[in-house]
């Protein structure tokens, strides 16, 4: 999920900071400039990990800005493709479901990627999945509605470059990056889907563990 | 600005989480007209996602006694990368992070084996 990425700016160093630790008044500036935010072809920016080199200082004539070239690390949220990842599905539509990861919201998964066969309910606008049964019964609704924790696998990374004179409305459908993402395959999905039995085992061995450990400890 | 290499390394959601932590107490510390919005944003969400994955009940050093342990199953650095962020608890996980198992493990008991060393060193996720 997370890659460090080498990168080099130009930082701003106000007269009135230069008595201050200089690390720490790069880091802050540059942080102030790229936490949180998309770089294009590269993933959306954490936060600085360390400063490799601060390079020579000049100041332009006219003005008393300490102006110095800095290589850094930083800590970049870059999904790579394949990469299976846990999310919060947060929109349905019948286009497709819209997963979160908190920090990053613009995860996609279109409709003939959930896991087939699936049906598309109007009533609730949810998607769910059929899962036949083997013992005759009517197929079970598995249903991916809004909150539930799902597993997608990376399909693609789309940047786009968009241009700062957007209106309003623009600007909530256009993304500058979004992760594109499957499900249907197996183990992907819901969580509870496929791991319900083997936690519980989990957690009774883990039950049986700790009794051990306090029949050890008297 | 410009990207002089795109990915000098990849990280591990335990090494995220450690580090934005520190991060998180650096800025507490600092007085409110030091701080940064946009990192204190980022750095709450992104800590809240990873502290309910498996990343945040592992530290360094059970990974770092997890990885010479996978060596012999010879999985590629990026499923190794998957397998410490995923922890894989059974077979439905293992097939979803290693490409090809059934090639690769073609014995249930080697895969088996593989299960059990991911489990052993790394603790369970927490509970949701």
């Amino acid at each position: 999920m997370f890659i460090l990425s080498l990168l080099r700016d130009t930082v701003a160093i106000k007269p009135h900071q230069l008595s201050s630790d200089q690390q720490m008044v790069i880091k802050k500036r540059l942080n102030e400039r790229l936490a949180n935010k998309v770089v294009p072809d590269l993933g959306l920016c954490i936060c600085v990990y360390d400063i490799s080199e601060i390079g020579d200082s000049y100041i332009l004539p006219g003005e008393g800005d300490c102006r110095v070239r800095v290589t850094f690390r930083m800590i970049v949220f870059r999904p790579f493709v394949d990469e299976v990842i846990e999310a919060k599905v947060v929109g349905s539509s019948r286009q497709g479901l819209t997963l979160s990861v908190e920090f990053f919201e613009d995860i996609f998964v279109p409709a003939e990627k959930l896991p087939e066969p699936h049906v598309f309910e109007e009533d609730g606008q949810v998607w769910y999945w059929e899962y036949a049964q083997e013992d005759g019964e009517p197929p079970a609704k598995l249903y991916m509605d809004p909150g539930k924790i799902v597993r997608f696998r990376t399909t693609e990374l789309i940047f786009k470059d968009l241009k700062p004179e957007l209106s309003q409305e623009e600007r909530k459908t256009e993304k500058s990056m979004e992760i594109k993402g499957t499900m249907a395959s197996t183990g992907l999905g819901c969580v509870g889907w496929w791991t319900a039995d083997d936690e519980d085992e989990e957690a009774v061995e883990d039950e049986q563990d700790e009794q051990e450990i306090k029949t050890e400890a008297s | 600005m410009e990207v002089l290499k795109q990915r000098v390394t990849v990280l591990t959601n335990q090494e995220v989480l450690s580090f934005l932590n520190a991060v998180k107490k650096e800025e507490d510390n600092k007085v409110s007209g030091d701080r940064c919005k946009m990192l204190a944003t980022v750095v709450y969400e992104t800590k809240k996602y990873l502290n309910s994955s498996p990343a945040a009940t592992q530290n360094e050093a059970v990974i770092c006694d997890l990885v010479p342990k996978l060596e012999p199953f010879k999985l590629t650095g990026a499923e190794t990368l998957q397998v410490v962020n995923m922890r894989p608890a059974n077979t439905t996980d293992i097939q979803l992070l290693v490409e090809e198992t059934e090639e690769r493990f073609p014995s249930e008991e080697e895969l088996e084996k593989l299960i059990t060393t991911i489990t052993d060193c790394l603790p369970p996720p927490p509970k949701r």
